[in-house]
């Protein structure tokens, strides 16, 4: 990528393609009437997972024009889509030079980041998902940002629905406390008011850290080893496939019942564990199953 | 007080506080069942504190005696920039398997001392202690300045576990990982132990100790090797954690002189049992969460340390 130099030939160059290219968009779209883009959401940079897979899934993938090197999903539309730095850490040359007019973004490292955007006239929201209900909320928020209104409502009920009859689902009673661990070193899990913790539940299980009211934190092991969870939730997030293994060389954790009948959840891709996102359903559902089949590994 | 008893009291003294700590945890105090999870955890993470400590106290007297410097600490020829380079490298690279973080923090511990020496040394001849202070300080800057780069490479997600690690943690990732740190500081300590009078002799000068006969050049380089290997050992198991190996041997010196056939016990036990107190503390403030204990060395070391200093009045290695 060039960097931008101002130059009022290409800039007119630029019009014009971007002219063409809504032309043919409104010409040969798959749809007889496709949505109007609203002045400002032509060109579309995602800097976090979860939110470039909202706008795919609301039917904006074509507005697209950067993302994080974290947004691995769709993997067919974001090969296409050029990076414009990691998660929450954009390279601001690289992402100036992407020319977006809108920039979405969850968390960012570098809190000026946004102050600066504005004043080169960029758009910049931030959408942030921390509990499950705020998942519709993002998809509605995102939905009327780049004129894909209609599509994000329909999403946005589907999930809503979805959450509200596996609430309505869960089992109060008879819950296995599960113990889900993000990271070994030092060994992180997630607390109450975590999407992940909300998750647990509702694929019938109880969070371990719920009795702590923080989203993530560092955890003693000797509290978890003292708690004896029923199940071992490895959230994958460290990409370990030797999870197993490295539960139990930890001193005394071999010893733990859960680890004894091999009561271990792990290998549910973390794209689609770990990000609030329009496959919330999907992901709540697969771990329902996974939860389900280790609790009958530990009937007799 | 007589010194020898003032030691064999502070041994006692230790071994109570080490049964002490055996028996607080998060969930309160008592005395766990030692084959039940709980037990078997803290049992380990109480071996751990003891050996990463002693193995640090041995290394600061060590260094203290063999640059003749009571600011010396293990960290002081580049250790801990060198083990730190080599574990955010083995991060940064996704080297798998438990013990590469380790295994490369140890390497680059190890590696970091023969670089400083070997540059400190002009052409084969013995290097004096001003040029292995000084090179020791510019490999350590120039290391800090590639883990600065590797951090601000690393993604996200392993930003956390190099931060943890700078800080210190005694979760011991394995049991093999604290069997083979507990043999390597054992035998560094053995082999300084068994050379004690070398020490003795050095800390009145390379001069002094030639005329009692110690080769000084060969002492010092193997003296520096020890403490690399001590250093080391505990560094890749429990990453940076600081004020030990300076504080304890100055405390060690306080309670039974500066021999070093007293002083090395002392401080192989004082630094075990300080560093297991600290960690005692960071893992049982909290019921479900633990601080980095270097916060808590740090704490308590560095007022402690002043009030060494207050007493004294300056210094005598």
């Amino acid at each position: 990528m060039n960097a931008a130099a101002p130059n009022p030939g290409r800039a007119a160059a630029r019009v014009a393609v971007v002219g063409l290219c809504a032309g043919w968009l409104a010409g040969c779209g798959p749809r007889a009437t496709p949505p109007a883009t609203p002045p400002g959401a032509e060109r579309i940079v995602s800097l976090a997972p979860n939110l470039t897979e909202i706008v795919c899934a609301v039917g904006a993938a074509d507005l697209l024009v950067g993302r994080s090197s974290a947004c691995d999903y769709p993997p067919d539309i974001v090969a296409r889509v050029p990076v414009a730095g990691d998660f929450g850490r954009p390279a601001t040359e690289r992402l100036l030079a992407l020319r977006p007019t809108l920039v979405l973004a969850a968390d960012l490292e570098d809190k000026s980041l946004p102050e600066g955007l504005r004043r080169a006239g960029i758009r910049f929201d931030v959408v942030n998902c921390r509990t499950l209900d705020d998942i519709p909320r993002a998809i509605r928020e995102v939905g009327r940002l780049c004129g894909r209104g209609a599509e994000a409502e329909a999403l946005a009920v589907r999930i809503e629905r979805g959450i509200a009859e596996r609430r309505a689902a869960a089992d109060a009673t008879a819950r296995p406390v599960v113990y889900a661990e993000l990271w070994h070193d030092p060994i992180l899990t997630v607390g109450a008011g975590s999407f992940i913790s909300e998750m647990i539940g509702l694929a019938g299980g109880r969070n371990l850290g719920d009795t702590v009211a923080r989203e993530y934190f560092e955890a003693s092991p000797e509290w978890v080893l003292a708690a004896a969870p029923d199940i071992i939730l490895g959230l994958g997030m460290d990409g370990a496939a030797d999870f197993e293994a490295r539960l139990r060389a930890r001193p005394g954790f071999a010893a733990l019942r859960a680890v004894r009948e091999r009561r271990i959840v792990t290998g549910i891709p973390p794209d689609l564990l770990l990000r609030p996102g329009p496959r919330v359903l999907e992901a709540t559902d697969e771990l329902k199953r996974r939860l389900a089949a280790a609790v009958e590994r530990a009937a007799p | 007080m007589n010194r020898r008893i003032r030691g064999w009291f502070f041994a006692v003294l230790a071994l109570a506080g080490l049964a002490l700590c055996l028996a607080i945890g998060p969930g309160g105090f008592g005395w766990p069942d030692w084959g039940s999870p709980v037990g078997i955890a803290r049992r380990e993470r109480v071996a751990a504190g003891f050996v990463v400590g002693a193995g640090l106290a041995t290394a600061g007297v060590l260094m203290q005696a063999l640059l003749r410097n009571p600011l010396a600490d293990p960290y002081v020829l580049g250790v801990s920039s060198g083990a730190a380079l080599g574990a955010a490298a083995a991060i940064v690279l996704g080297a798998a398997g438990f013990a590469a973080l380790p295994g490369s923090a140890f390497a680059g511990g190890a590696l970091t001392l023969l670089l400083v020496y070997t540059v400190a040394a002009p052409r084969g001849r013995a290097p004096s202690l001003y040029a292995i202070l000084l090179s020791g300080v510019i490999v350590s800057s120039v290391f800090g300045a590639l883990l600065m780069m590797l951090i601000s490479l690393a993604p996200a997600a392993g930003l956390r576990g190099i931060t943890w690690w700078m800080l210190g943690s005694l979760q011991v990732p394995s049991a093999g990982l604290l069997r083979a740190a507990a043999v390597l500081v054992a035998a560094g300590w053995a082999a300084a132990f068994a050379f004690a009078p070398e020490w003795n002799a050095l800390t009145l000068g390379a001069d002094t100790a030639h005329n009692v006969g110690v080769r000084a050049r060969a002492a010092v380089a193997g003296g520096l090797a020890l403490a690399t290997l001590t250093a080391s050992a505990a560094v890749a198991l429990a990453g940076l954690i600081g004020f030990v190996g300076l504080v304890v041997p100055h405390g060690a010196r306080a309670l039974v002189g500066a021999d070093h056939r007293r002083l090395l016990p002392a401080a192989a036990l004082g630094g075990g049992l300080l560093l297991t107190a600290c960690d005692t503390l960071a893992r049982s403030v909290h019921p479900s969460a633990e601080i980095p204990v270097g916060i808590v060395t740090a704490l308590l070391g560095g007022p402690f340390f002043l009030y060494l200093l207050r007493r004294r009045k300056g210094w005598s290695a």
